[in-house]
């Protein structure tokens, strides 16, 4: 990786900085350097380099500020996003995520949408990421997500998905990649010139706020859409900066997670110049305990070079989104003395089938297993790291709203126009009844802490996963890992400082055990989202995975607040009974063993409030006791399984314990 | 049998391959393979925009010279074909469009309408834009481009939740205190968010605080420089000292040459691809009257 576009800086008034802060600078400084600092110019503030030109941000902060974004968004450059009638563009969603009105499907014959969105506040950032296979033909049927599945072939697919499988698969390969090669008169090449790929890279570029008022970032990526045996390994690839690969690396040109890690590496991030990437793998829970197998993928065991690979490339993992939440499932949680059973509340937004294919064949398809759990797979690797020495699946946590109509961050519970995708169709007129799928749901958000708005300050919080997700609501999260927090941090204004002092913020490994420290402590704090869309806080967990004896164990701790008598009246969907507007912790692991590899990520619950489908129910005026009030597409709101609310939600990247070697 | 058993998936294929080929090719007499007759494209009048492109497209050849087009189209006959997998992918690309599916495919359609429509707007991108065009479309186009007003504040803040009913006296206490000495080291609540803003525009400060926050910090009077308050937030009220305000400006071009030299571009495709639409409304009408 190379070289340094711009070293700028802090233009200034003369503003001093306290010199106690300075060593805080240096390493908070280092992350998104891409060589020393310069001393040059760094009279008034601290010098920053940018892997791109820029100016620095007004809103420096070395002990960070949080930023909501998102991270999963398809536009009418995604085919199965076009197909289904959507007309918005790269461009478009970036305007819409920066707070301007989008018009949305469906469209008259002028050409004028029927419905239109805005959000009630913009986003900080946001990636476009469409499919990288424009035209998906291996996976046309493979995942609804991807094509139009309006063709004669998916009709078929939805009717015989088994054997339709095994027909597309039955291709001739042409095994020639795509993008070496310029073919005859390099017509080939032309093509590909053509491709929405250069309008995206414009896209992000016109949206990006390269002003020192850092106001919006774009990233440009893009989605990797790989499946197996009909499983989904999709994935996000998210891009540094403007200086990206020709043209995306697609399921075309590599089968499986470790080819695009190989790709990416070749063509972007060992390449001469500034490339740099990193890939966020979504809906595990669609993969049939695929996208964390343990092993490669013809079965053989991992080595170290395969862990450290796939360390490198995936920092974080998309935990929720539109199609389901991939925390965890409700299989007991083994944990300390008084905590086994279900942890209950695991039972939010869980799809009840393992793979696309249960969206139409239920019974085809069976629960989802839970290797398909993020949690699981944390867990897992555990085990991996304490055999290979590293840990492959060392994720931190983002969530995403995957929207298919190009309108990011388009989260709110009340106000759920569907999503589009795999999810129901607006192309033709609103769908009666529910505007989506009733197992889907609006998707979340992904949170990044970080010094400043810009592209390298938010890659490198990525990268060293100080992320967290919301289900929506933009709660502020601050979870650190250390051995000496006093009980008075959650007093202190200086919570931050002393939390980064003390320690790891969220993603980070845990320091050596200091002499006479008998057990890690965790700060958390955690503020109810200021907006419309929040609700007051319930209870703050930390989930705790261990490895005892090889096998990998899990315990959740109430850490502040705790169940409470909060409910929501379903008639009105007004919530009812008290809630926090912050709670905070310092929580000492009273089971610790020092001998033992763990992980500790803290889980964050609103009070309960409507589910976008009670909103749709209840506006209808579907009461359940008369069938005559159940309108047409309305018939979910009375199944038994329906679940009228949710407890919104936010997850912290884990923190890691290693024991001394 | 379970349901994931191989051996029911073969048989479910090739029930699959056989009503395929029966859907696929069954013309109206019912006899099986026998090839469909092109469908005539529907007429020109009040065509939309996106079938005039795709017209274009199919004029200009592009569905024979687009690689994924052909891939789409070869794959759609092996799929279909089944057993006559051997045939050479020449043949079944010749075939496919000899039956139309080209113009049936939905897939094939919109690939050809972005491809054209994409076409059609880069010829107009034009020549790299010098530092005096970029500055005047900056110039016709300020408002896009302005900087917001922003201002760098302190903040002290005291909890609606553990001060309850309190809060609007301690709030006018600390505030008398801090007016008294506006050097007092002073603390107020814990508060994830810094005592000490950065600059913050009024959409920053709502996104902290909640917008009446930012809108009573906006509302402020400019020449107030001690505390002021209380304002009250989503979390409860704080007295706020403005350092410093800057004013929403016109961006100078050095800030956002990139954005500027991108809208741009999308100005100059947006108008070519209208040009190249009206051309084709206007060529159509004359081919209609031909006819």
């Amino acid at each position: 990786m190379g070289t340094v576009a711009a070293t700028m800086a802090r233009s200034g008034t003369g503003r001093t900085w306290p010199g106690a802060r300075a060593a805080l600078w240096l390493t908070l400084l280092v992350p998104f350097a891409l060589g020393t600092p310069s001393s040059a110019g760094a009279g008034a503030g601290p010098p920053r380099r940018y892997s791109e030109a820029r100016e620095p941000c007004d809103d420096w902060n070395p002990e960070r500020n949080v930023y909501f974004g998102d991270l999963h968004v398809h536009t009418a450059f995604s085919q199965d996003a076009s197909t289904q009638g959507t007309r918005n563009t790269p461009r478009d969603a970036y305007r819409f995520a920066r707070g301007e009105p989008l018009g949305i499907q469906p469209y008259d014959a002028a050409g004028l949408p029927g419905r239109t969105l805005q959000l009630d506040r913009p986003l900080d950032f946001t990636a476009v990421t469409d499919h990288a296979e424009q035209l998906g033909e291996t996976t046309i049927c493979n995942t609804p997500g991807l094509t139009g599945y309006d063709s004669w072939v998916c009709h078929m697919y939805r009717r015989w998905p088994r054997a339709a499988f095994y027909v597309m698969n039955w291709r001739s390969s042409s095994g020639r990649p795509r993008f070496a090669f310029c073919g005859p008169g390099g017509q080939l090449c032309l093509d590909a010139a053509q491709t929405p790929w250069r309008e995206i890279q414009s896209a992000a570029e016109a949206a990006y706020d390269r002003t020192s008022a850092c106001t919006f970032t774009t990233f440009v990526g893009y989605e990797w859409t790989g499946a197996r045996d009909l499983f989904n390994l999709h994935r996000n690839v998210i891009f540094r900066n403007a200086e990206v690969p020709a043209l995306p690396i697609s399921f075309y040109e590599v089968q499986d997670g470790p080819g695009l890690w190989a790709a990416l590496r070749r063509d972007c991030v060992d390449a001469d110049g500034a490339c740099d990437a990193l890939v966020i793998p979504h809906n595990s829970n669609l993969s049939g305990g695929l996208m964390f197998p343990g092993t490669r993928r013809d079965g053989s065991a991992l080595d170290a070079d395969d862990a450290r690979a796939m360390a490198r490339a995936e920092p974080l993992v998309e935990v929720m989104q539109h199609k389901g939440d991939s925390e965890c499932d409700l299989s007991a949680v083994s944990g300390p003395s008084g905590m086994t059973g279900p942890d209950e509340l695991c039972a939010f937004e869980l799809l009840p089938y393992d793979g696309f294919v249960g969206q139409y064949f239920p019974i085809l398809a069976d629960p989802p297993p839970v290797s398909s759990f993020v949690r699981n797979a944390l867990g897992r690797g555990l085990g991996l790291e304490e055999e290979l020495g590293v840990n492959p699946y060392q994720y931190g946590l983002v969530a995403s709203t995957d929207t298919h109509l190009g309108t990011p961050g388009a989260v709110a519970e009340d106000d759920f126009p569907g999503h589009g995708g795999a999810g129901k169709s607006a192309r033709e007129g609103v769908p009666a009844g529910l505007p989506d799928e009733i197992d889907f749901n609006p998707g979340g958000l992904a949170v990044l802490w970080a010094e400043e708005n810009s592209r390298d300050a938010l890659f490198a919080a990525m990268r060293r996963r100080e992320a967290y997700g919301t289900s929506g609501p933009r709660m502020t999260v601050r979870f650190f890992g250390g051995w000496g927090y006093g009980a008075e941090l959650c007093q202190s204004e200086a919570f931050a400082a002393e939390g980064i002092a003390g320690g790891v913020p969220m993603g980070g490994v845990l320091p050596p055990a200091p002499d006479g420290a008998a057990a890690p402590r965790f700060a958390v704090w955690a503020l109810r989202d200021p907006g419309r869309d929040g609700a007051p806080l319930q209870r703050i967990q930390i989930v705790k995975g261990w490895l005892e004896n090889g096998t990998s164990r899990e315990a959740v701790y109430d850490v502040a607040g705790g169940p409470n008598s909060a409910s929501v009246d379903l008639a009105t969907c007004e919530p009812r009974g008290a809630g926090a507007d912050s709670l905070c912790a310092v929580w000492t692991d009273p089971d610790f063993d020092a001998g033992e590899r763990a992980f500790y990520y803290a889980r964050v619950l609103e009070n309960p409030t409507c589910r976008w489908s009670q909103w749709v129910c209840r506006r209808a005026g579907v009461d359940c006791a008369d069938p005559s009030s159940v309108g047409e597409g309305l018939e979910p709101c009375c199944a038994e399984s329906h679940r009228p609310t949710v407890q919104e939600r936010a997850w912290t990247s884990p923190v890691w314990y290693r024991p001394a070697p | 049998m379970s349901v994931r058993s191989p051996a029911l998936h073969f048989a479910l294929l090739g029930a699959l391959l056989f009503a395929a080929s029966r859907l696929l090719f069954a013309d109206p007499d019912g006899r099986a393979g026998a090839a469909r007759q092109l469908q005539p494209l529907p007429p020109l009048a009040g065509a939309s925009d996106e079938e005039l492109l795709f017209r274009e497209a199919l004029a200009l050849g592009m569905h024979e010279s687009d690689s994924l087009v052909r891939r789409r189209l070869i794959q759609n006959m092996r799929f279909v074909a089944g057993s006559a997998a051997q045939t050479a992918d020449d043949e079944l690309f010749r075939e496919a469009l000899a039956l139309g599916m080209h113009q049936t495919d939905l897939v094939v359609r919109r690939r050809l309408i972005q491809k054209m429509a994409l076409l059609a707007a880069s010829e107009g991108r034009g020549r790299e834009p010098g530092d005096h065009e970029l500055q005047a479309f900056l110039t016709e186009h300020a408002a896009r481009f302005a900087r917001p007003e922003a201002v760098r504040l302190s903040q002290v803040f005291l909890s609606r939740e553990r001060r309850g009913e309190a809060l609007a006296d301690d709030a006018k206490a600390l505030l008398a205190a801090l007016r008294a000495d506006p050097g007092v080291e002073l603390s107020g609540d814990p508060l994830p968010h810094p005592r000490d803003l950065p600059l913050r525009t009024r959409e920053q400060l709502a996104k902290s605080f909640g917008p009446e926050f930012a809108r009573a910090v906006f509302a402020l009077p400019a020449d107030g420089h001690g505390w002021q308050g209380p304002i009250l937030s989503s979390y409860g009220l704080h007295g706020v000292r403005i350092h410093e305000r800057q004013p929403a400006r016109p961006a100078r071009l050095a800030e956002v040459r990139g954005a500027v030299r991108e809208a741009l571009f999308e100005a100059r495709a947006r108008e070519a691809l209208d040009r190249r639409l009206a051309a084709l409304r206007a060529r159509g009408g004359e081919e209609e009257e031909t006819d």
